[in-house]
C-alpha cells in the first residue's frame, strides 16, 4: 500500500510534465523534446531564486513561469515556426537540438553539479497506511488535476479553447476559418513550457535535490506517459503517468532500480503494439502524416560519378599518411558512426520509416561481438558477422507489431524498442555483466596480426563503410529500391499496386540493423569498453540527425553527415565545457537551413555540383 | 584503371610517406632535448556530475607541482600536467586513455575518479606500456589488468569487512544500498563477507543506478524489513539523497557509509538529514602527526581553505609518489616510461601525506591502513569519539 502510495505521487510528477508533451501534440502535432530540458531549466532557476536569493515559494514560481513560458515562445519561434512546412522529423530534431542547447546553458550557468532544494513545503508531514509524505505530494496532484480541469474547461467553453480544438484536428481547415493557427500554436507551447517550469521546481522539491542534467530522463519518461495515456489527450496524459510511476514504484520495489527503464520502456511498447492511441486516446483518424513528398523530393541526393567515387575513397584512404594518430582514432570512430547511420538510410531513406531505436540494434551487436570474443573465445570476424545477424532478428522480432502504424508512430515505436533493448541489457547481468559494463575487448586481428594501431582500425573501418556504402547504393537502384520507393511515397498506392508495405518495411529494418550490428561489433573493438548506458536514445537520434543533415536519401549522406556531427565536435574536446552546446547550435543550424541534408540538390549548391560534374554526367551512378 | 592513375597514386603515396616519416623524424628529435618539461597525464571529471572530485584533484596537483617545480622538478627538469576530461565516464575514459598513449611525451597517467572509468582505461595503458597511477579507486581488481597499473586506494578486500563491522555496532540487521557499477558490485561482495565474520545480518540489500533521483520505493521495501541499520556504499551525492528521503519517509534507524562519503558535498546535499551519519575516513585533519599538520598549513596557505578533501590529498600524494619514482629512475638511467614503472614496483618508502611512507606491495597496492571513524555533527565531520 505505501508502494502504491508512492508510486502515485512520483507518477503524478510524470503526468505533470506529460499534460505538456499531450498539449504540443495536440495542438501542434509536435513531438517536443525540448520540454524535458525546460523542466530541467526549470528546476535549476527554482533552486538559485529560492536557495540563492532566497525568495518565497510564490515568487519563485512566478519567476520560473515567466522564464519558461518565456522560453516556450522562443522554443516555438526559433524551432517550429520556421519548420512548419517541412515534416515532423525535422521539428522533432530542431527541438531535440534546443533541448541539447538549453541543457548545457543551463550547466553552464548553474554548474554541473546536483543542488539541494530548500524544502519550501514541507516534505513529510503527513502519514496514510505507513507511508510517510508531505504537503509538497499533495500540490503536485493537485496542480496535475486542476491544470487538466482548468485546461479542459477552456477547452470546452472559450472562443480560445474552440479555435485549439479546431487547430488540433485540422490545421488546414481551421486556418481558412479564420483562426490564427501560428498563435495557437505558440500559446500552446507557452502553457505547456510554464507548466513545465512549475513541474521542474515542484519535482526539484519533491525529490531534495535538482541537477542540470535531470532534464532529459524526465523528458523521454514523460513522453512514454504522455503515449501510454493516449497523445494528446490530457486526461490521458495524467492517467498515463500514474499508470507509469505506479507501474515503476512496484517493479522498482520488487526488482531493483534497474527495473525501472524496463518498465517505461516495456509499458510503451506494449501500448504502442496492442492499442496505439493509448488508454483514453484514439487512434488518429488522419494516420497519413507529412512524411513523405515534397521533403523528400527537396532532398533529392547529389550525384556522384564513379571518378568521383574513387578519388573520395583514394583520399581518405591516404589520410593516415598525414594524419595524427588522435586525428585517425577520431577518423575510424566518425565512419563506425557513419556504417551506424547507414542502417538508418536503408529504413529511413529507402522505405521511408524514421526509426529512432537504432541504438538498439547498435547494442545487440556490440554486445554480441565483445561477448563471443571475452566468453566463448570466437576471434572477431567470426562474431563481426553473428553481431549482423544477431541484431537483425531481435530487431525484425521486436518490433514485428510496429510496421502497420505510421509516421510518428513508428518513430515512437522504434524508440521504445531501442530503450528497451538497453533495458534489457542492464537487467540480464548474468550475461551482460550489467550495468558493469564489459572491459578489455581485444581489437581484431587480420590474418593473426591485431589491428590495434590508429591507422589499422582507420584503415578497417574505412574499408568496411566503403563496402557497405556500396553494397547499399546498389540496393537502391535494385527491383527492391524501387518498390521501397513506393512503399515511401505512397503506402496507400504500393498496396494496391500488390505491394505487402509491412513486410517492405520490415525488411528494410531488418537489412539496416544488420548494418548496425556491424557498427557495433566495430564499435566494441574501437573503445574496447561497453555498458547499456552508451546506448540510450540520444545515440539512436544521433543516426537519425546524421543522415538527415547528411541526406536521407544517399549512402554519401550517413558518411557527409557523420564527418559534421561525430568528426567535428570530437575536435573540439579541449574545449570541453562547449563542446555539447556547440553540437546542439550546429544541429539546430542545420535543421532550419538545410532540412533536406548537405548531401542533396538545393540551389545553388547543385548548380556548382552540376558544372563540376558535367561533362561525365552520362555515366553517373547514384552513390 | 589507367597505368597513369596508378603511377600518380603511388606518386602521391610516397610522397606523404616521407612527409609523415620526416615529420616523426622532427618530432623524435625535439624530444630529446634535457630541458623539455616531463609531462604527466591526468584524467579526470571536469565537468559532470563528479565535477566537484576533479576540482580536488585539481587542488591537490597544483599544489604538489608548485612544491615539486620550486625544488628543482625531476632530474632538473620542470613537469607539467596534462589535463583531460572523462567526466569520470567510463565511455570517454578509453578515448582519453588512448590519447596519452598516442602522445609520446607523456610520461605517466594519474586517475581516473572511481573503479569503472579507470578500470575502463586500463587495458589500453597496459598495452602500451604506460604506467596508471589510480589513486581513486578502490575495488579489489583494479590492477588486476597488468603490471603498470599502480593503485594507492586500499583495497575494498579490506575496507569493507571493517564497515561491516563498523556497521555491526548500531545494530544486527542491516539494509545495504550499493551501486550498481563495478565498483559497488565489488565492495559489496566484500561486505557480505565481512558481514558474516561480524554477525552483521542483511535483511535487505539493493544496488541502485547512482544516477537515480526518487529512491522511496526501495527505502520502502527495505523499511518492510525493519533493519537496525543503513548501510550506504555510495558515493556524496547519491549517498546524500537516499540519506534524504529515509528520514523524509520517517525511517530513522543510524546509517552509515563508506568512506567515499566523506565529502563536504554529502552534508550540503543531505541538509539536516545528514546528522548523526557516521563513516570511516583514513584523513583526518586532526591526526596529529607532523606530516599532516604541515600538508593541512600549506594547502591553508595555498587555498584559504581549512580542511582539504580526502580526494586532494589522495591527488597531491599521487603526484609526488610518482615524481619520487621518476626522479629515481632519471639519476640511474634514462626516464622512460618502462623506467618509471620498474622505479615505482622496485622503490620502497614512497613519502605520502596519508598513510606515511609506502611500498607497493606484489600486485602493486597499498597494503591496509588504519582507518578514523567520523560523525557527521553540527554540519561537519568529527572525530567520534
Amino acid at each position: 500500500m505505501d508502494i502504491l502510495l508512492a508510486g502515485f505521487v512520483s507518477g503524478s510528477t510524470y503526468a505533470l510534465l506529460a499534460v505538456g508533451v499531450s498539449l504540443i501534440f495536440g495542438v501542434s502535432n509536435i513531438v517536443n523534446f525540448a520540454h524535458g530540458a525546460v523542466f530541467a531549466v526549470g528546476g535549476m532557476t527554482g533552486w538559485y531564486l529560492a536557495a540563492v536569493l532566497g525568495w518565497p515559494l510564490w515568487a519563485v514560481l512566478i519567476g520560473v513561469v515567466a522564464l519558461t513560458s518565456l522560453l516556450g515562445l522562443v522554443i516555438y519561434a526559433v524551432a517550429v515556426k520556421p519548420l512548419r512546412a517541412a515534416p515532423g522529423i525535422a521539428v522533432l530534431l530542431a527541438t531535440f537540438a534546443v533541448g541539447i542547447i538549453l541543457d548545457n546553458t543551463s550547466l553552464r550557468v548553474f554548474g554541473a553539479e546536483t543542488q539541494r532544494f530548500p524544502s519550501l513545503l514541507e516534505r513529510s508531514n503527513f502519514e496514510l497506511f505507513g507511508f510517510r509524505f508531505g504537503t509538497i505530494a499533495l500540490v503536485i496532484i493537485g496542480v496535475s488535476i486542476s491544470c487538466v480541469v482548468i485546461l479542459a474547461l477552456v477547452l470546452a467553453r472559450t472562443r480560445l479553447g474552440r479555435a485549439i480544438r479546431a487547430t488540433s484536428q485540422d490545421i488546414e481547415a481551421a486556418a481558412q476559418m479564420g483562426i490564427a493557427v501560428a498563435r495557437i500554436q505558440a500559446l500552446s507551447f507557452v502553457i505547456a513550457s510554464a507548466l513545465g517550469g512549475v513541474a521542474g521546481v515542484l519535482v526539484g522539491m519533491y525529490n531534495s535535490n535538482v541537477s542540470p542534467s535531470m532534464g532529459f530522463t524526465a523528458g523521454v519518461t514523460a513522453f512514454a506517459a504522455a503515449t501510454i495515456g493516449g497523445l494528446g489527450s490530457l486526461p490521458g496524459a495524467i492517467a498515463g503517468g500514474l499508470v507509469l510511476g505506479v507501474a515503476e514504484a512496484f517493479g522498482v520495489a520488487v526488482g531493483g532500480d534497474s527495473v525501472r527503464p524496463l518498465v517505461t520502456f516495456g509499458a510503451l511498447i506494449l501500448v504502442l503494439w496492442v492499442r496505439p492511441g493509448g488508454i483514453l486516446g484514439r487512434v488518429p483518424t488522419i494516420a497519413s502524416e507529412p512524411m513523405t513528398g515534397t521533403f523528400f523530393g527537396a532532398g533529392r541526393p547529389l550525384r556522384l560519378p564513379p571518378w568521383g567515387a574513387l578519388v573520395l575513397a583514394g583520399a581518405g584512404a591516404l589520410v593516415p599518411l598525414v594524419a595524427s594518430d588522435y586525428l585517425l582514432r577520431t577518423g575510424a570512430l566518425v565512419w563506425i558512426y557513419a556504417l551506424f547511420a547507414l542502417s538508418v538510410t536503408v529504413a529511413g531513406g529507402f522505405a521511408g520509416q524514421i526509426v529512432l531505436g537504432q541504438a538498439g540494434a547498435l547494442a545487440i551487436g556490440a554486445y554480441t561481438s565483445a561477448l563471443l570474443v571475452t566468453k566463448v573465445g570466437w576471434s572477431f570476424w567470426p562474431s563481426f558477422a553473428a553481431a549482423g545477424v544477431v541484431s537483425a532478428i531481435f530487431s525484425v522480432a521486436l518490433t514485428a507489431a510496429t510496421w502497420r502504424l505510421r509516421g510518428h508512430y513508428v518513430s515512437m515505436a522504434t524508440l521504445a524498442t531501442g530503450g528497451f533493448i538497453a533495458a534489457l541489457a542492464l537487467n540480464i547481468p548474468a550475461l551482460t555483466n550489467g550495468a558493469r559494463g564489459i572491459y578489455s575487448i581485444p581489437r581484431p586481428s587480420i590474418g593473426g596480426i591485431v589491428v590495434g594501431s590508429a591507422w589499422g582500425m582507420y584503415l578497417l573501418t574505412f574499408g568496411i563503410l566503403l563496402v557497405a556504402v556500396a553494397l547499399v547504393s546498389r540496393l537502391g537502384s535494385s527491383h527492391l529500391g524501387r518498390s521501397w520507393s513506393a512503399v515511401r511515397e505512397d503506402e496507400v498506392a504500393a498496396a494496391a499496386s500488390g505491394i505487402h508495405a509491412s513486410a517492405y518495411k520490415s525488411l528494410a529494418f531488418g537489412l539496416g540493423s544488420v548494418l548496425a550490428g556491424f557498427a557495433g561489433a566495430l564499435y566494441s573493438a574501437q573503445v574496447t569498453y561497453i555498458e547499456p548506458a552508451q546506448f540510450g536514445i540520444s545515440l539512436s537520434v544521433l543516426a537519425v540527425t546524421i543522415v538527415i543533415l547528411g541526406g536521407l536519401r544517399a549512402p554519401m549522406g550517413a558518411i557527409v553527415g557523420a564527418i559534421v556531427l561525430v568528426g567535428i565536435p570530437e575536435l573540439f574536446r579541449p574545449l570541453a565545457d562547449w563542446r555539447l552546446l556547440f553540437y546542439g547550435v550546429t544541429l539546430l543550424v542545420l535543421v532550419l537551413v538545410r532540412p533536406q541534408g548537405l548531401w542533396s540538390h538545393a540551389e545553388p549548391v547543385a548548380r556548382v555540383w552540376r558544372k563540376l560534374t558535367a561533362t561525365r554526367r552520362g555515366e553517373g551512378v547514384k552513390a | 584503371m589507367s597505368s597513369f592513375r596508378r603511377t600518380i597514386t603511388a606518386g602521391l603515396a610516397a610522397f606523404a610517406l616521407t612527409a609523415s616519416l620526416a615529420a616523426c623524424a622532427s618530432a623524435g628529435a625535439a624530444s630529446d632535448g634535457g630541458s623539455e618539461p616531463v609531462r604527466i597525464g591526468v584524467a579526470l571529471p571536469k565537468t559532470g556530475d563528479q565535477a566537484q572530485y576533479g576540482e580536488y584533484f585539481e587542488q591537490g596537483l597544483d599544489l604538489a607541482l608548485e612544491q615539486l617545480n620550486a625544488a628543482g622538478g625531476i632530474g632538473g627538469r620542470n613537469v607539467e600536467l596534462v589535463l583531460e576530461d572523462t567526466q569520470a565516464d567510463p565511455a570517454q575514459a578509453p578515448a582519453v586513455a588512448q590519447k596519452f598513449v598516442d602522445d609520446p611525451s607523456i610520461l605517466a597517467v594519474l586517475g581516473d575518479f572511481g573503479t569503472p572509468a579507470t578500470a575502463a582505461a586500463s587495458p589500453i595503458l597496459q598495452s602500451a606500456g604506460l604506467v596508471q597511477f589510480a589513486f581513486s579507486a578502490s575495488a579489489s581488481t583494479v590492477t588486476d589488468p597488468g603490471d603498470y597499473i599502480f593503485a594507492t586506494w586500499v583495497s575494498q578486500q579490506y575496507e569493507a569487512p571493517r564497515l561491516a563491522a563498523f556497521a555491526a555496532e548500531q545494530g544486527s540487521k542491516a539494509a545495504v544500498f550499493y551501486q550498481d557499477t563495478d565498483w559497488g558490485l565489488n565492495t559489496h561482495g566484500f561486505f557480505s563477507e565481512g558481514a558474516a565474520d561480524a554477525g552483521l545480518e542483511e535483511v535487505y540489500q539493493t544496488g541502485y543506478n547512482p544516477k537515480s533521483t526518487d529512491f522511496r520505493p526501495l527505502l520502502l521495501a527495505a523499511q518492510a524489513q525493519n533493519p537496525e541499520v543503513i548501510v550506504l556504499i555510495s558515493y556524496a551525492a547519491d549517498g546524500a539523497l537516499i540519506t534524504a528521503q529515509a528520514r523524509e519517509l520517517g525511517i530513522e534507524v543510524p546509517i552509515v557509509g563508506i568512506s567515499s562519503i566523506y565529502n563536504q558535498r554529502f552534508i550540503e546535499l543531505a541538509g539536516d538529514a545528514a546528522e548523526g551519519v557516521q563513516t570511516l575516513s583514513y584523513f583526518t585533519p586532526v591526526n596529529p602527526d607532523e606530516r599532516v599538520q604541515t600538508f593541512i598549513k600549506d594547502f591553508a596557505e595555498a587555498y584559504d581553505i581549512e580542511t582539504p578533501s580526502d580526494y586532494a590529498v589522495r591527488a597531491y600524494d599521487a603526484l609526488k609518489v610518482v615524481a619520487t619514482a621518476a626522479s629515481a629512475a632519471a639519476e640511474s638511467g634514462e626516464l622512460t616510461r618502462a623506467s618509471l614503472r620498474d622505479a615505482l614496483a622496485n622503490g620502497s618508502d614512497f613519502p605520502t601525506v596519508l598513510y606515511g611512507p609506502i611500498t607497493f606491495s606484489e600486485t602493486r597496492r597499498v597494503t591496509d591502513a588504519e582507518q578514523y571513524p567520523l560523525v557527521i555533527r553540527d554540519g561537519a565531520f568529527s572525530l567520534r569519539d
